[in-house]
């Protein structure tokens, strides 16, 4: 089932950034009717360019926002706030990149990644993953380069999450994100019942907030993925659906 | 593949070789390894005098127990101190005056020499075995905690945590191991050790 303009329907219905199902028909699938030379469908095409515009800039401001040296001083000195605020602003920023791309690109870039699917997911995981370590918490506070390296890569995941969540099959994504789910529950049981600080960087009842917190967020996200894979598996196999679930029109009978 | 070999890189990198997940870790892994030395420090005594600690022109044939205070602690420090003060009355019981020696210093950029004299009074520290210091230039202490990747964050009641414990350091700043603060006579005695493995040192 196409939608009025003419684009097809996400797979998924709700994005990775939580965005709406308009948004995502504008994402990684190209209107399959040719539209764009006619009056109406230069009034469509538009609408995504303003649209872009509005994302480009509040993307840019909200990055504004988390490299100001006061916010990042007050994020980064709170272990609480530094793994439950900072590391998934980042993230989200990452999420919401490849959306500033207009649908064509867009397009062209999941066809190209559509092959490196696991290699995103890993991405995905260990770009995050990583920065739940005591030590890379505290390395970040010992040395610039490390803490340049933790914005660089849990941005980079945002973005492999994006793509891989359009591209990936839904068990791989299962796999991946169950197992992050898992590490954030564990290691957030570790921070809330260890007897010393972990991080060298940050006080004992900080840690006891960041590990509460954690297991909260692991819970969160648990359950999101669950809600998303009960939606990609009730549409995979159906043949309507398989042209509505593909990532590109020639894609149509791959899965 | 790239994907997972880099992804196994970086944590390779950032845990030492999958062996430490905690700073702690890290750091028992570099001293064990004899990687960490701390840099040459110019400090202010407990009677205001200068030295230059950690220097590459000290005797090589010293050695000392270093600790990180600040004065105002009224819980860890304070113990601290009274170790110190038996140590002290060791090494000049054993003779050891000249060769081994404790140095405590201060990581609090508010405690200037007064504040340093009535901690020396307080515990009875006396010069030259038992030195309470404070850095001269609070830029020079903060690279010295950075490469010894010593922490101290404020523990919102005026005072400090800090990671790190009791430093056994030759005279040049190399590290050899630390202990926790209450094996304070475990230090003296790998101190000591120490002395009398080094060749032509008398035990």
């Amino acid at each position: 089932m196409s939608h009025a303009d003419g684009s097809l329907p996400s797979p998924s219905g709700r994005g990775v950034g939580g965005e709406g199902e308009s948004k995502l028909t504008n994402c990684f699938l190209p209107s399959p009717s040719g539209r764009g030379a006619g009056g109406e469908g230069n009034r469509r095409m538009s609408r995504p360019r303003r649209h872009s515009g509005l994302s480009l800039l509040s993307w840019l401001v909200a990055a504004c926002l988390l490299a100001l040296p006061p916010v990042r001083a007050v994020l980064e000195g709170s272990m609480a706030l530094h793994m439950l605020v900072l590391l998934p602003a980042v993230f989200a920023l990452g999420v919401c990149l490849p959306q500033l791309l207009p649908p064509r690109a867009r397009g062209q870039l999941a066809v190209a990644l559509r092959p490196c699917a696991l290699a995103l997911l890993v991405i995905a995981t260990a770009g995050y993953g990583a920065w739940m370590l005591p030590i890379s918490l505290d390395l970040t506070r010992l040395s610039g380069a490390v803490n340049l390296a933790k914005y660089a890569t849990v941005l980079l995941a945002g973005v492999a999450a994006y793509v891989a969540c359009r591209v990936s099959p839904w068990p791989l994504v299962l796999f991946f994100g169950g197992n992050m789910v898992w590490m954030g529950l564990t290691v957030g049981m570790l921070f809330l019942d260890a007897e010393t600080r972990l991080c060298a960087s940050y006080l004992m009842g900080d840690q006891r907030v960041a590990g509460a917190g954690l297991i909260a967020w692991s819970v969160a996200l648990g359950g999101w993925l669950l809600a998303w894979i009960a939606r990609r598996a009730n549409h995979s196999g159906r043949a309507k659906e398989l042209r509505e679930s593909a990532v590109n029109a020639s894609d149509v009978g791959s899965h | 593949m790239a994907a997972l070999l880099a992804s196994a890189a970086g944590l390779y990198a950032l845990t030492d070789g999958l062996t430490a997940w905690t700073l702690d870790q890290r750091r028992e892994n570099r001293i064990a390894a004899g990687a960490m030395s701390m840099p040459a420090l110019d400090v202010r005594d407990q009677q205001g005098r200068g030295a230059r600690w950690f220097g590459a022109d000290a005797r090589a044939d010293q050695i000392y127990l270093v600790d990180f205070i600040y004065t105002r602690c009224m819980s860890v420090c304070r113990a601290l101190g009274a170790e110190f003060a038996q140590l002290q009355a060791r090494i000049v019981a054993d003779g050891m005056s000249g060769r081994i020696g404790l140095r405590s210093l201060s990581f609090d950029p508010r405690d200037d020499v007064a504040d340093l004299a009535g901690y020396g009074r307080e515990h009875r520290a006396r010069l030259p075995d038992w030195a309470v210091a404070a850095a001269v230039d609070p830029a020079a202490l903060q690279a010295l905690l950075r490469t010894a990747e010593i922490i101290a964050i404020p523990d919102g009641f005026g005072g400090f945590e800090h990671n790190g414990g009791l430093h056994v350091v030759d005279a040049h700043g190399h590290v050899l191991r630390t202990f926790t603060l209450e094996a304070y006579q475990d230090a003296y005695a790998f101190a000591r050790a120490q002395l009398a493995a080094a060749p032509g040192r008398a035990p």
